[in-house]
């Protein structure tokens, strides 16, 4: 059955009005299935009128559910699982789509309206949440989340090719919404495909995609190809696959092979390209010069600071000289907009968390607070009906506690009588998490407290911790630890201990900078989280010194230095431990690129080497090793930008 | 009186023996020769052996450095494999000398890089040593009781040898110059508590109320247990997190369980700067330490 055939059957069926029965739904099922496996040789009206046609089929059998639900199995029987055959595939788009514009009818039953959903929320999971859409719009969201299926298991450029068939018919090739699409799509080839180096599908796909946009001077396409210059995620493969349909295809001025990444391009290399690129693309004027004068001026205000003593303006420094080296990374990069807006927000609120420490207070568990109410807890004694609207009334207005106030709710929770008061007990100590005078009561009363299920879950949310289970004989060990650990970490994030982990989430953050913005950990808010951003920066400089490192004595040099690394993680104890670590071996990695990038600078970064080396030594304690090693980095970047411009 | 001379002819014994052994040491030392580093380690064993105070260990300690730089220069200008087992040896007996442990474990973590009979290997850990061991949660809980003002409780887990042996054993930890926090203090304050006029139950009846009410205990104010600084409470329970192996996660946290020392590299070339031995002053004589270029001075001067 032809495609024009099957929309006519199905009008057919809609305008019939005979009871719909098994002879009527195989029919149906023909014809839909026709229909939905070649709708791009379709017109707009043709589709239309077979909407309206399901619609109507829809309402005349809402009174017989188990006819509207065949109609249903029918339309959705191809959304069950995706498919990356080029007629299954477009018949679940169709299916995604024409599901959407069905879920935007109002008046349908319940049930089918129910009916409905399920079976797009079954097929695209949180993105069901945006249908109720246009069919144009639904037919764009099933192709947006195709893309992320097809780019996760490197498909041809066969199912690619469909893809864009079906992009062409509900958009116009070249307009915005088709290459918004088609550049949505190539990104997701590259970061999550194979690399095109290793892969031919991947490759072909890539080409492709590419060769069905157009790029020219300031369109979406240029601004999109500078982002992916500046993302260390896209490898110079991807790049150099790209770009290659693009520059045959455009007709502008400037735009020639020359632009297209040669192979083996090294980082630096890649920023001076993409300079050009945006100087060429964006007519903006080479201003790499201004932008490295602005970087080289501010560092050097920077490292003639003198050096601080106290733990928070230490950190406060080390943040300072990591912003310096992420602005350092945005202008080699040439992405000026980050490096202006790094450099720009320096000091600013890192000052403001100097400048505002408070004094020590005295209240650390919350002193007095909730006396009063302790006190006419304490008289009630046995009388039930008073306990609990004394505990109702901390449920209904949230307010500080005292310790002595949470230990005799902390008693309750775990040992008052009877089950009613305890059960509401625990519902306040849930309420007041938060509480450090809670935890500390929970971990004064820790040795008496009954070893059962509800025990352990209450400790669970109070002290963020997951405990084995109570039959365990590792459990009271573990409990109290959790416990000891999570008032530790409240309680000496108080005063100056607050403004160093504050301080240690902007270091997280300009770490994610340096990192390209793409590493998660540092979204992260713990120290645990800073480490392994740490860890990941370590692991990229030692990338990219591995990747232009050719001379033999350097290669040892990165062997030793692997060695080194080893042995300084085998001696850290703790987090902080392991940032440092880590964060000295990028630097040292570092060190080995820039003497590869630059063989005449050797000189001058075996003396930032030993400076640093020395600066370890001597220092009094680990916050003053990150600092000096912080320094160093900076004082790296003062040489490879140097040498960026020359 | 003869008691008298026989303590004075013991003590001249004594500082005869004294000298006798110094005169040996000290021609000893000059007759090393940088070209045996093995006479350098022998000498830094012996002077270890015996030594009585500071700058015998000073001298001891410098001796192993030396035996060590030489050791690897020596390995460096040759093809021997025989510089290895003497370097590490040397760091081990740098380690024997070092009074704080996380010195002591960067020498040892040197040693293991030099010769791999003395590294550390996963299967060498106890198959518990992430899980605390009882004596452990004993004594944290006893530190705990005795702040939350639950001295019977507290006295009992501090009666058990164990945990007065753990405690004996880690005391280092808290007791440090300055700190109100200390195992004494927390042991005066399970034999305090509890409170002697509420008996811990933190109310008592309000006379002024005829005693029909309840009015928060005026020694404990309703909260048993001493009243101790936050730095004090911190020490305490930064002690228990290292007794129970506990992990931070905050900067704060860490730099509160003292993770806040310098992280040393185990590397060779760190050992003499951080000793502040000068490895190039490998000779000596008449009491001094002299490079080579010195001592061909000092060979060369008729005076």
């Amino acid at each position: 059955m032809t495609p024009r055939d099957a929309t006519r059957r199905i009008s057919q069926l809609a305008s019939d009005n005979r009871v719909f029965g098994d002879a009527e739904l195989t029919q149906f099922r023909t014809a839909y299935e026709s229909f939905s496996r070649e709708w791009t040789s379709l017109s707009a009206d043709q589709i239309g009128a077979v909407h309206d046609a399901l619609l109507e089929l829809l309402y005349r059998n809402s009174a017989n559910p188990g006819n509207a639900q065949a109609i249903l199995d029918v339309i959705g029987a191809s959304m069950r699982s995706f498919s990356n055959e080029p007629e299954g595939f477009r018949a679940w788009v169709m299916s995604v789509a024409t599901m959407s514009r069905l879920s935007m009818e109002r008046n349908l039953p319940t049930s089918i309206d129910s009916a409905i959903i399920g079976r797009l929320t079954a097929a695209l999971g949180q993105a069901a949440s945006g249908t109720g859409q246009s069919f144009d719009d639904a037919v764009l969201l099933a192709l947006n989340e195709s893309a992320t299926k097809l780019a996760a298991t490197s498909e041809s450029d066969r199912v690619w090719r469909v893809w864009l068939e079906q992009l062409a018919a509900v958009t116009t090739a070249g307009d915005d919404t088709y290459t918004a699409a088609v550049l949505d799509a190539i990104e997701q080839v590259m970061l999550t495909s194979e690399d095109p180096s290793q892969s031919r599908p991947v490759f072909q796909s890539l080409e492709s995609l590419a060769s069905a946009i157009k790029l020219d001077r300031g369109n979406q396409v240029s601004k999109r190809l500078l982002d992916w210059f500046a993302n260390s995620r896209v490898t110079t493969s991807d790049l150099t696959v790209v770009m290659r349909p693009l520059i045959a295809r455009s007709r502008a001025d400037g735009i020639d092979e020359s632009l297209i990444p040669p192979v083996g391009m090294g980082e630096a290399e890649r920023g001076t390209l993409r300079s050009r690129l945006e100087s060429v693309l964006l007519g903006k004027d080479a201003e790499s010069v201004e932008a490295v004068a602005s970087w080289m001026s501010i560092a050097d205000q920077q490292l003639a600071r003198s050096q601080p003593r106290k733990p928070a303006e230490i950190v406060a420094r080390a943040v300072i000289l990591s912003r310096l080296s992420a602005a350092a990374r945005a202008t080699l990069w040439g992405d000026r907009k980050l490096a202006e807006s790094t450099l720009a927000n320096l000091t600013g609120d890192v000052d403001q968390l100097i400048s505002n420490s408070d004094p020590e207070p005295v209240d650390y568990l919350g002193g007095t607070n909730a006396d009063e109410w302790a006190v006419k807890y304490i008289d009630a004694k046995q009388n039930i009906p008073i306990r609990q609207a004394l505990l109702g009334e901390l449920a209904r207005n949230k307010r500080t506690l005292g310790p002595v106030a949470a230990e005799v709710i902390v008693r309750d929770a775990f040992l008052g009588t009877p089950a009613t008061v305890r059960a509401q007990a625990r519902e306040v100590v849930r309420l007041y998490a938060d509480s450090p005078a809670i935890l500390n009561g929970i971990l004064e009363y820790l040795p008496r407290i009954p070893k059962i299920e509800s025990s352990s879950e209450l400790i669970e949310v109070v002290a963020y911790t997951r405990l084995p289970s109570v039959k365990s004989p590792a459990w009271s060990a573990r409990a109290r630890q959790a416990c000891v650990d999570e008032l530790l970490r409240r309680l000496a994030g108080i005063g100056e201990g607050q403004i160093v982990d504050s301080l240690a989430n902007l270091l997280n953050e300009s770490y994610g900078i340096r990192l390209g913005g793409t590493a998660a950990s540092s979204q992260g808010s713990d120290a645990i989280d800073l480490a392994q951003s740490a860890s990941e920066l370590s692991s990229m400089w030692r990338r990219l010194a591995e990747q232009e490192v050719e001379e033999m004595s350097l290669l040892s040099d990165l062997e030793d230095l692997d060695h080194r690394s080893v042995g300084r993680l085998l001696l850290a104890e703790g987090s902080l431990d392991q940032f440092a670590a880590h964060q000295v071996t990028a630097v040292e990695c570092m060190a080995i690129l820039v003497i590869a990038e630059n063989p005449g600078m050797r000189d001058e970064v075996e003396s930032i080497q030993s400076e640093l080396a020395q600066a370890r030594r001597s220092s009094k304690n680990i916050l003053e090793q990150i600092t000096a090693t912080e320094t160093a980095a900076v004082k790296l970047w003062r040489l490879r930008l140097g040498r960026s411009v020359s | 009186m003869i008691v008298r001379i026989a303590c004075v002819a013991l003590l001249t014994i004594a500082l005869a023996v004294n000298a006798s052994a110094q005169g040996e040491f000290e021609r000893r030392l000059e007759s090393l020769s940088p070209t045996d580093p093995n006479g350098y380690f022998v000498l830094a064993e012996d002077v270890a052996g015996q030594a009585k105070g500071v700058e015998d260990i000073q001298l001891a300690r410098r001796l192993y450095v030396l035996a060590l730089a030489l050791a690897q220069r020596s390995q460096s200008e040759s093809t021997g494999e025989a510089e290895y087992p003497l370097a590490a040896s040397a760091c081990l007996g740098l380690a024997d000398l070092e009074s704080t442990e996380n010195r002591k474990r960067w020498l040892r973590a040197l040693a293991g890089r030099l010769d791999e009979r003395y590294a550390a290997r996963r299967w060498d850990a106890a198959p518990s040593a992430d899980t605390p061991n009882e004596s452990a949660l004993l004594l944290s809980e006893a530190i705990g009781l005795a702040l939350s003002g639950d001295g019977s409780l507290a006295r009992e887990r501090f009666d058990d040898p164990r945990v007065i042996a753990l405690l004996d054993e880690t005391r280092d930890i808290l007791d440090r110059p300055g700190n109100e926090a200390s195992t004494s203090a927390i042991q005066h304050d399970a034999q305090v508590w509890p409170c002697p006029e509420c008996g811990n139950a933190r109310g008592v009846p309000d006379r002024a109320e005829g005693g029909q009410v309840r009015r928060l205990c005026s020694t404990c104010r309703g909260n048993p247990g001493p009243v101790i600084s936050r730095a004090a409470f911190v020490a305490y329970l930064a002690y228990e997190s290292l007794l129970l192996h506990g992990t931070q996660k905050s900067w704060s946290a860490e730099l509160a369980v003292g993770r806040g020392r310098s992280l040393l590299d185990p590397e060779p070339s760190e050992v003499a700067p951080s000793m502040g031995v000068d490895p190039t002053k490998v000779h000596y004589r008449d009491g001094k330490w002299l490079d080579d270029r010195e001592l061909m001075e000092l060979q060369d001067d008729p005076g």
